[in-house]
């Protein structure tokens, strides 16, 4: 517990004391005095129309990719559920290119085709058809498994930089642009690294806020048929 | 000192002193397929309204375009140096104020609106390596192009058009961009004068430079002119030429960041996404902000 509490200490929780230091700072790299402002880099940020471009297309990534990932994933683990053969070795292939994700896909797989099998045949046997099996079976069954996987990809969506930066770099102006790189260009292009912190800072908030939104919302419809 | 390019060693100045010493240099010049230009009997345009028609004449989507045009990120301010220094008045005045929204300076952009209508598609993510492309792979028929990316329009292994592209300057005399790779002295390399000349001799010499010279564009006349080299690399003339012409950058510490602000709204203008006036005064009002920001105007 120690060893793990003083990387996370090193590797997570100074960078981010460090951000939401600098966040209440007016800190240009370019030169000139490091000054204490207070809520201003929030305040200017949230002033900026900018700031809500780039949030509506993060949130329009965010809403598509997971979409998309979810019904493709969910459509994939179905499909596989119903073949006969060689599912072993598709599941072997298809997982194999992951490192962390794999373990826990196959534990949720294994309690979804394995362990509540029984709920399944029981309900072929009561003379349910597919569509009701997916429907008041697999899905409830499988909801703590879809929180988490939208939550897992929606955190890693709101990352988005790599791709955009490489295809438009944000552009034409900022019609593409999202929040992860208005924060990079503030950071390394403007040199506002207190703008840039304080804008990380508001997208962990965002982050933390969705993710908490859609436990509640889960949870809210606990006993109702997903 | 007389030996080097005049204008690749502004670049390294500032305030009338110079701090440091252009060991290669760039530019970009008027690319244009000469047998094209020949079979549609053009000439090299010489004013922007001319290079605009010839990139019409020359238009023949989809596998043809008259043109390509370079505008992500940071090659806006490159591609948009030669029409604000001609069709505008430049970047800013004497005192930093932004003059890239005078009257002139809107008509340099809407010069480039209208030359974006023969454009390769998807301009607003070419960059350096895609726009050679475009050339090199008889994709367009013109373009600005850095001098360091002629070598490849020749090379047979990257390039369908080998020997069928000349070069020339810009239109309208040029003003085109420059910039320079400079050893700088400073109060740090300054310390050790003797290792400090030793390294700029060592690297400014005629013959470290011809060693280069496939690489990179040198800053001094007497190899940019040597006739070995001249025979070997065919657009040396053409960068001569438009070396006397350039001029760097705005020498301002903060154009980097200015340029961010400014290359965004003149893309939004060119695609249509705000009007060309209504998106410059926008920047001129956002650059006069982060400028008043950083001290200026006192």
């Amino acid at each position: 517990m120690v060893p793990s509490l003083m990387v996370m200490s090193v590797v997570l929780l100074y960078p981010l004391g460090s951000a939401v230091y600098f966040s209440f700072l007016r800190y240009y790299l370019g030169g000139g005095p490091t000054q204490f402002i207070g809520l201003t880099n929030y305040s200017e940020l949230l002033a900026d129309p900018r700031f809500w471009g780039d949030l509506f297309n993060t949130f329009v990534v965010v809403g598509f990719s997971v979409a998309l990932q979810l019904v493709l994933g969910m459509t994939l683990a179905l499909a596989l559920y119903a073949a006969t053969r060689g599912v072993r070795l598709i599941s072997l292939l298809n997982f194999l290119p992951n490192v962390v994700t794999p373990v826990v896909g196959a534990i949720f797989l294994k309690w979804l085709f394995i362990g509540r099998f029984g709920l399944l045949e029981a309900a072929q046997i009561d003379g349910a058809n597919g569509w009701q099996r997916l429907r008041y079976v697999i899905l409830p069954m499988m909801k703590p498994l879809i929180l988490f996987v939208v939550a897992i990809r929606a955190m890693d969506a709101f990352r988005f930089f790599d791709l955009v930066y490489v295809l438009t770099n944000g552009g034409p102006g900022t019609a593409t642009e999202t929040i992860t790189l208005f924060t990079y260009q503030l950071a390394f292009h403007m040199l506002e690294v207190g703008k840039a912190s304080a804008l990380g800072v508001i997208t962990l908030i965002i982050v933390a806020a969705m993710i908490v939104a859609m436990i509640w919302f889960m949870s809210r419809r606990g006993r109702e048929a997903f | 000192m007389g030996d080097i390019n005049p204008g690749s060693v502004a670049g390294c100045s500032f305030g009338g002193h110079v701090y440091g010493m252009p060991i290669t240099t760039n530019t970009t010049l008027y690319a244009y397929r000469a047998d094209l230009y020949e079979d549609k009997k053009l000439q090299p345009a010489t004013t922007w309204d001319g290079y605009i028609e010839n990139a019409k004449a020359l238009n023949a989507p989809p596998r043809h375009y008259g043109v390509t045009v370079a505008l992500k990120s940071d090659m806006v301010n490159n591609e948009m140096h030669a029409v604000m220094n001609t069709v505008g008045d430049g970047w800013f005045d004497k005192d930093w104020r932004p003059v890239f929204n005078s009257e002139r300076g809107i008509k340099a952009v809407e010069t480039y609106k209208r030359l974006v209508q023969y454009s390769v598609p998807g301009f607003t993510s070419v960059h350096n390596d895609e726009h050679t492309v475009n050339m090199g792979q008889d994709i367009a028929a013109q373009g600005q192009q850095w001098a360091t990316r002629c070598a490849s329009m020749d090379n047979p292994d990257k390039s369908r058009v080998k020997d069928k592209i000349k070069w020339t300057v810009m239109p309208s005399g040029g003003k085109q961009v420059m910039i320079s790779d400079m050893y700088c002295v400073s109060r740090f390399s300054g310390k050790n004068k003797e290792t400090l000349f030793r390294v700029l001799a060592s690297a400014l010499r005629e013959e470290n430079q011809r060693g280069a010279a496939a690489l990179a564009t040198p800053p001094r006349a007497a190899v940019l002119t040597d006739p070995e080299l001249v025979a070997k690399y065919r657009w040396y003339p053409a960068v001569a030429q438009c070396l006397a012409i350039a001029q760097p950058l705005p020498l301002l510490p903060e154009f980097t960041e200015a340029s961010e602000l400014v290359n965004k709204r003149i893309v939004q203008a060119i695609v249509g996404q705000m009007e060309v006036k209504a998106a410059m005064d926008t920047a001129a009002a956002e650059v006069v902000a982060l400028l008043m920001q950083r001290g200026y105007y006192k």
